[in-house]
């Protein structure tokens, strides 16, 4: 009996993210459940009003990370995942990344969604800099 | 703009022939802000590692030098250590902290 191959979906994008299509992309029938991640640009971070968040990846080896994540989050039980993240400019409210996991029950589904979020932002040659009003900053993540 | 530079040899022109290689360098993020350059080329001894690697970026872009501690770097887009090994024609990324999502 043929296995079918773990479905991954993995894009950087200089245009607006939808979260639905993320979502669209891992209608698995073999789940039982989705979870899905959007993270959006907030507009204040440490006491600093942000007018802009500019996302900058090292492609290709960012999809390279980002399959190999979506590989092990599969191996935590992910039937299907989906990682999208932009590039480019965002302002306040922006989606700047989708996770979207669909796996048999609960438990793995947000247990590799977490995987996923948490190991994009450790591993993933992913920057992100904030532009403030009177000035900007790189940020780097917080474990 | 691309730009090649070798990298500083003590003693003027050496007599023998030591194998030189030549990496191409990427920078990234406030590595490339720091240096001014997203992408550059260095000519190095046959036996050079990424540390080495970047020893030659350093001086050759002092402001880069404050970052030295923070640095990972990618060799042919796989995380490497500073002391891995180099090769002709490797591409080397300098990878400073990381901050997707």
């Amino acid at each position: 009996m043929p296995e079918s191959s773990p479905f991954k979906s993995i894009a950087l994008l200089d245009a607006p993210l939808d979260p639905a299509r993320a979502q669209a992309l891992v209608g698995s029938l073999a789940a039982g459940g989705q979870v899905v991640f959007i993270g959006t640009v907030r507009r204040e971070n440490r006491g600093r009003e942000v007018i802009r968040l500019h996302y900058e990846a090292y492609e290709p080896m960012a999809s390279k990370v980002l399959a190999k994540i979506a590989g092990e989050a599969q191996t935590l039980g992910a039937l299907e995942v989906a990682v999208h993240h932009r590039t480019g400019d965002l302002t306040p409210g922006e989606v700047a990344v989708v996770v979207a996991v669909a796996a048999e029950h609960r438990d793995a589904a947000f247990a590799a969604c977490r995987y996923v979020i948490d190991q994009l932002k450790a591993r993933a040659p992913i920057w992100k800099k904030e532009i403030y009003s009177d000035g900007e900053s790189w940020l780097s993540h917080t474990p | 703009m691309t730009e090649v530079r070798r990298s500083g040899m003590a003693g003027g022109s050496p007599r023998s022939s030591s194998p030189e290689i030549e990496v191409e360098v990427l920078l990234f993020a406030s590595a490339r802000e720091a240096a001014g350059v997203a992408r550059t080329s260095v000519i190095l001894p046959a036996s050079a590692t990424a540390g080495d690697l970047l020893d030659a970026l350093a001086a050759r872009f002092p402001a880069l030098a404050a970052h030295r501690g923070s640095l990972k770097f990618a060799v042919n887009s796989e995380y490497a250590g500073a002391d891995h090994p180099l090769r002709p024609g490797d591409q080397v990324a300098l990878i400073p902290p990381t901050c997707g999502g």
